[in-house]
């Protein structure tokens, strides 16, 4: 009788307690705290919402298009006509194409970070756990691959396939994976000698299970802050392609090669300069902020320090 | 010193060995080959294009030709004919022996060309480097001197801004400003060519160096202040810094005898690193300000399929990326013997 009446109160005592909350309620409450981070999620992702929808709906509302050339119409300056950032040097509307190249430059920068994070993260995954000559292979591909200037690789694939969107997504993520796959392994190589993963081979787990359950999830905050960084990377890296016309062909717009012929109208485009720029740098700058952002909130010994 | 050094080296030989095999692989993924751009009219003799393709290798498999590429066909008796006797003996070095083969375009040595552009290319990135450190460094001391404060506030915004402005658009801003608007610097190019070249010295190509300057070395200031600041405040929590601060060093002494010399040492680790990176920037900003560097070579060699060039580049590039990586590497076990001896 007497252990029966305790247990209730053992009971409530346990449910009225708080429980402490999880690392993922935690980090999310870190963020919510973080107003500058806040301000810039919201503002990528209005950004992308509006480069994603809006194009053709701007184009019905003013009256504009963004790919029919207009000799009589070149080079006007914002405000002019209608167009309300001016048109370019064949009198197609700026604004217009600015939205249209956001469209082509985030949905790259999206796709080609995913991309390169998911074979970073597999590489680091296997080559630190496995270790051995599957690590050394991987490392020595690793070490070659980044002692070229990767601006160098890009060309020169670039130059052989004449890239498409698409094919550039590939690019970038064959060649940007390297940073999160080394990141990636020096974590799971000291994760792999703690306790709680020698407890779960002892009780027979499988490499693949510890590799998708156990280690996978402990690595999970160091791709989040990867992906992040490295989508604004990768704005600036097409970017610079497409400027030296080496990335998104023309007539297909894109932040970059909308400055491709930047330096014929240094006196008469200045307009066509400025926005472009300001884009692709406010742009990065959000994802550089978020990723900083997270990476405090994600990591509790930086969110401490700094 | 000397053992780790030897280590090192050992170490990179595998590396170069790779950046010969990636550059060469995609050299062989490009459709068509030098022969094509060469012979490029239609009416061009079978005979004598195959005559030609056999004198340079083509013809052999691409093993062969990796292996020609690496260590020359001098050893080779060339059957150009066709008729099963060799004619000639091979001319190639291979790049073991510093021979990087022929430019398609220029008919003329791919290394020549490369140490031709390999100056203007160091000039700007050194210069660049020297500012960066020259202001990188006291940036991010004073930030973490007076963490938190609206210094250091403003220094990591600029940090951040600096790393999210790409270089290209602030080259064409700071063109439109200062040239064409002020008209106070040279829009492109390295010295004023209506000079005599004769009488060129290093001074004259000095204005047509800032601008690239100022937007080079922005990455490094971002990168290597920010680098600075943390290394500080990672030293400022050391328990040699509490000891020193314990037994009643006046602060100044902490700081100058403690905890500056001890957080700079492992920027010399960020000079490998910074190194590659102004050879890849260089690419679009000696394109920008037309400077007869390294960058515009590669450019321009891409645009022209001239693939010996390219693959030339590419492998110097990745060797003076490595040099720089093992340079930057011994500076800091120079500095802190503990990196030594590990």
């Amino acid at each position: 009788m007497a252990n029966v009446k305790v247990a209730p109160i053992l009971v409530t005592q346990l449910e009225t307690k708080k429980r402490s909350p999880s690392f993922w309620q935690s980090a999310l409450r870190g963020v919510l705290r973080d107003r500058l981070t806040i301000a810039a999620i919201s503002i990528l992702v209005i950004m992308t919402l509006v480069c994603v929808i809006s194009p053709p709906i701007v184009e019905n509302v003013l009256q504009v298009d963004s790919e029919r050339t207009n000799a009589l119409d070149r080079f006007l300056l914002p405000g002019e006509k209608g167009h309300i950032l001016g048109t370019d040097q064949v009198g197609r509307d700026q604004f217009v194409r600015l939205l249209y190249g956001g469209r082509v430059s985030l949905a790259i920068a999206y796709f080609g970070s995913v991309a390169g994070i998911a074979i970073g993260v597999t590489f680091g995954l296997i080559a630190g756990y496995f270790g051995g000559l599957i690590d050394d292979i991987i490392s020595w591909f690793i070490n070659t691959l980044s002692s070229i200037p990767a601006i160098f690789l890009l060309i020169l694939a670039a130059a052989i396939w004449s890239p498409s969107p698409v094919t550039l997504v590939v690019l970038l993520a064959a060649f940007g994976w390297i940073t999160t796959c080394r990141l990636v392994r020096a974590e799971v190589l000291s994760l792999k000698e703690r306790d709680f993963i020698t407890a779960v081979r002892a009780m027979g787990a499988g490499h693949w299970h510890i590799i998708a359950s156990h280690l996978f999830p402990n690595v999970l905050s160091l791709i989040i802050v990867s992906l992040t960084i490295d989508a604004g990377t990768l704005i600036l890296i097409e970017s610079g392609l497409s400027f030296l016309g080496l990335g998104v062909q023309a007539p297909t717009p894109s932040w970059g090669n909308m400055l491709t012929d930047a330096r014929t109208f240094l006196v008469k485009g200045v307009h066509l300069i400025v926005w472009p720029g300001i884009l692709i740098t406010f742009t990065v700058l959000c994802f550089y902020i978020v990723g900083d952002g997270l990476r405090d909130a994600l990591d509790p010994r930086t969110s401490r320090k700094s | 010193m000397g053992r780790y050094l030897l280590r090192r080296l050992v170490q990179a030989v595998p590396t170069i060995f790779g950046v010969t095999l990636i550059s060469f692989l995609l050299m062989m993924a490009t459709p068509g080959d030098p022969i094509s751009l060469i012979t490029f009219n239609p009416d061009s003799d079978p005979e004598t294009t195959m005559m030609l393709r056999r004198q340079l290798g083509l013809d052999q498999p691409p093993l062969m030709q990796y292996l020609y590429w690496l260590i020359g066909n001098d050893w080779v008796n060339i059957d150009v004919n066709g008729d099963g006797t060799g004619d000639m003996w091979g001319k190639r070095q291979g790049f073991l022996r510093g021979d990087l083969g022929q430019s398609i375009k220029y008919k003329s040595s791919v290394l020549e060309l490369i140490l031709q552009r390999v100056g203007p290319t160091l000039q700007l990135g050194i210069a660049a480097i020297l500012v960066g450190y020259g202001l990188g460094i006291p940036i991010g001391l004073l930030s973490a001197v007076y963490h938190r404060s609206w210094i250091d506030q403003l220094s990591r915004v600029l940090s951040v801004l600096g790393n999210a402005v790409p270089s290209f658009w602030l080259a064409l801003l700071l063109i439109i400003v200062f040239s064409v608007n002020l008209r106070v610097l040279p829009m492109s190019g390295m010295f004023d060519i209506t000079k005599n070249s004769a009488t060129i010295t290093i001074f004259d190509t000095i204005p047509y160096m800032i601008m690239p300057v100022i937007v080079l070395s922005l990455g490094i200031i971002a990168g290597i202040s920010r680098f600075t600041r943390a290394q500080v405040l990672e030293v400022m929590g050391q328990d040699y810094v509490r000891t020193a601060n314990a037994k009643g060093l006046p602060m100044r002494r902490v700081r100058w005898g403690h905890i500056i010399p001890n957080a700079l040492i492992p920027a010399a680790t960020f000079l490998g690193p910074t190194l590659g990176s102004l050879l890849g920037g260089a690419v679009i900003i000696e394109q920008v300000f037309s400077w007869p560097g390294m960058g515009r070579l590669v450019i321009d060699a891409v645009f022209q399929r001239d693939y010996p060039i390219i693959m030339g580049s590419v492998v110097i590039g990745a060797l003076m990326y490595i040099l720089g990586v093992l340079l930057s590497d011994t500076l800091y076990g120079l500095l802190d013997p503990r990196i030594r001896f590990n």
